[in-house]
């Protein structure tokens, strides 16, 4: 596509390589992100400019505000790659929100059950309940698919409501702490199922969970024999089959790891941000995440990145109610904006250099 | 690149002559938007009556934020641009404040009810069940059908005591009436409450009430079915012309200002500060025309035995559900008791969720 490359030394035509270059479409993306928020915030009757650097001064202005921005991440991330796995074999699951509710759901029944065993017992067995929990939700939609036939996208997308009003069941219901007066609530979890947190923030061990799983997804999925059969079956089931590759096989696997990592994202929430498994454990993490995968082209160690981002952003939308009086939804605004300028320029940028 | 640099060294210039200026940085948080005609709403008035009764204090607001940990990280916010006193002001945030109360020795806490203080945390609510007795005397004398509907949030203390304390004004009028309560689970979900006022409505009620954050959705849905409503939090009369009683609301200014002047004036104390009738954070609004000259009469009459102390609402005999005795004659329950409280009494029809 790029014929100029002999002639790098006029000046004209580095220019030119430099505006065909990989990073030219990624800053229009940013420059028309920062335009149409300073849109958002003028039509708003607020002062764009300083509100927007207000906006970036509180997701990533000084240490607690950072720190925040990556409480944000874990999840985020997590469910990013829950999503990302999946679309590597070519399916659509939007079912991390789902899957995260589940691993909250299991993770708390395992800290219930094994309430007085010791630290180094009990947040093992935790964590494992919670990738059970999201596995499960991962498994069920694939075997849906394989043997039924079912779109994953809408069985995933059905059971996300199913998972989230589990947790409501049994918060309202069967696991109440006697002791809340009423309030809907587990129990706080016990000290030795808190997960640790990092220099006195609320940073938590999700995110390093996270991405250590980003990278050796990446690698897996890059560098090995069963990443190659994912990209073969991706394109022809019917080949991949003849080498010997199972598809069925291969959608239980993504289905079921993409929903562990989601799971862990549910119990990190649950043991160390709220302490206890309430209603409203993530709302929207699982659809962020869903985004941030399919921003990052399924690219795993993209995905870290634009999760801090799109983390950044979230936490971000205080400073436009501390500031400006801008209503919370403003956030969720902001990031629809960000997806279709990513969207869109992404698309413009294929057609112009195809053409 | 100027301009925008000018901007921003305006804005800080801006932002430190202000703060040079207040003496006394006041952050507010509330659970749903400040425009609901219903709980936060009134909290929202408080701010206002603060900014305008004490010239040293500057106050901001943060709307919308959900019961989790979430709240944590918009109090520090607060607190990181120099608020000085918190007012988590719903129910669901008291286990955060108490988080970040602790990391912020310096900073003064008060938290709107639940029964959990620390060094520098206390809590202010009123006792609006006395404005809801009095409440559920009107519907008591008004009702038709002898039926009462009740659209409830959680089944915590405070609602329980709300719909107990109606439910015994209105039996004590008129002994064949009953409550039927419906439970959202939430604070905010319009629609569930409008369905929730049809299906009461359908069973028979001819008065409804509620509690949860706004009544603007059951006060309307009331008003449209042409039966009568009770408000509760805020004066939402304006929203049902023909069929408004009476409602119960908060009147939280004085109260804040107190609470305010105590820190500025190192008089605070960590506490379970709690307003009434007789101290005015708690209060019935106007009637509506709906309501007899008789209802009126009556409705005054009790009030003034609740002022004067002659009456109390939590006074035995009280009767559970199950028809046996909780409190006994001349027995009456503690504040501590009543904001533990975690049973429905005779008359109410519904169990607890």
């Amino acid at each position: 596509m790029n014929q100029t490359t002999t002639a790098a030394t006029s000046p004209i035509t580095g220019l030119k390589r430099l505006l065909n270059g990989p990073w030219t479409p990624a800053a229009i993306m940013v420059l028309a992100f920062v335009a149409a928020s300073m849109a958002f915030f003028a039509i708003n009757g607020r002062e764009p400019v300083g509100l927007f650097f207000e906006m970036v001064r509180g997701g990533f202005g000084d240490g607690y505000s950072f720190s925040e921005t990556l409480v944000k991440t874990s999840p985020i991330l997590l469910t990013a790659l829950a999503i990302a796995l999946p679309a590597r074999l070519g399916l659509i699951s939007v079912g991390a929100e789902g899957q995260l509710y589940l691993g909250a759901l299991f993770g708390t029944g395992t800290v219930l059950l094994a309430f007085d065993q010791p630290g180094w017992l009990l947040m093992p067995l935790m964590l494992a309940g919670a990738m059970v929990g999201g596995a499960v939700w991962g498994i069920v939609p694939a075997l849906l698919k394989t043997r039924l036939g079912v779109n994953e996208t809408i069985s995933t997308l059905l059971l996300n409501y199913v998972g989230i009003l589990m947790v409501s069941f049994v918060v309202h219901g069967p696991w109440k702490n006697p002791n809340s007066l009423g309030w809907p609530s587990t129990v706080e979890f016990p000290e030795g199922a808190i997960l640790p947190t990092f220099f006195d923030t609320r940073v938590h061990m999700g995110l390093v969970f996270g991405i250590v799983a980003a990278m050796i997804l990446h690698v897996l999925v890059t560098r090995s024999r069963w990443g190659l059969g994912l990209q073969v079956s991706r394109s022809n089931p019917r080949v991949g089959a003849t080498a010997g590759i199972s598809y069925e096989k291969n959608v239980l696997l993504v289905m079921a790891i993409g929903g562990l990592l989601a799971g862990l994202a549910g119990i990190a929430e649950a043991s160390v941000i709220q302490n206890r498994l309430q209603d409203g454990l993530a709302t929207g993490y699982g659809l962020t995440g869903f985004l941030v995968a399919w921003l990052s082209g399924q690219h795993f160690l993209r995905i870290i990145p634009l999760s801090i981002l799109m983390g950044g952003l979230m936490a971000s939308a205080d400073s436009l109610q501390l500031y400006a009086q801008l209503p919370k939804a403003s956030a969720d605004i902001l990031q629809a904006v960000l997806f279709i300028i990513v969207l869109a320029v992404g698309g413009l940028w294929r057609r112009r250099t195809m053409a | 690149m100027k301009k925008p640099l000018s901007i921003l060294l305006a804005s800080t210039l801006l932002a430190t002559s202000i703060s040079a200026m207040a003496e006394t940085k006041v952050g507010f948080v509330y659970v749903g938007p400040k425009s609901d005609y219903g709980y936060n709403y009134a909290q929202d008035q408080g701010r206002l009556y603060l900014e305008e009764h004490l010239e040293d204090v500057e106050t901001l607001y943060f709307e919308n934020i959900p019961e989790n940990a979430d709240v944590q990280r918009v109090m520090e916010r607060m607190i990181r641009s120099g608020v000085e006193i918190v007012f988590p002001t719903s129910y669901g945030y008291l286990d955060h404040a108490l988080k970040v109360a602790e990391k912020y020795p310096d900073v003064h806490f008060a938290h709107s009810g639940g029964l959990k203080t620390s060094d520098n945390l206390m809590t202010y609510f009123a006792e609006i069940d006395q404005a809801m007795y009095l409440a559920g005397i009107a519907a008591g004398m008004t009702t038709e059908t002898n039926k009462l509907g009740f659209i409830a949030a959680h089944p915590i203390p405070q609602v329980l005591r709300n719909i107990n304390a109606f439910t015994r004004g209105a039996r004590s009028v008129n002994p064949e009436v009953t409550t039927s309560v419906i439970w959202t689970s939430g604070w905010s979900d319009p629609s569930k409450e409008s369905e929730a006022a049809e299906a009461l409505i359908d069973n028979g009620a001819d008065v409804l009430t509620g509690h949860v954050d706004s009544p603007i959705n059951y006060v309307q849905v009331a008003e449209e079915r042409g039966v009568y409503s009770v408000g509760y939090h805020a004066d939402a009369s304006k929203f049902a012309p023909e069929g408004w009683l009476v409602g119960a609301v908060w009147n939280w200014g004085p109260m804040m200002v107190d609470i305010v002047e105590s820190v500025e004036d190192g008089t605070w104390e960590s506490q379970h500060l709690r307003g009434d009738l007789l101290t005015g954070a708690a209060q019935l609004s106007d009637f509506g025309s709906a309501v007899s000259d008789d209802t009126i009469a009556e409705v005054e009459e009790r009030r003034q035995m609740i002022m004067d102390e002659e009456y109390q609402v939590w006074a035995g005999p009280i009767t559970g559900q199950d028809g046996k005795v909780i409190v006994a004659e001349g027995d009456t329950m503690t504040l501590q008791e009543t904001e533990k409280m975690d049973f429905l009494v005779e008359g109410v029809e519904g169990r607890l969720p």
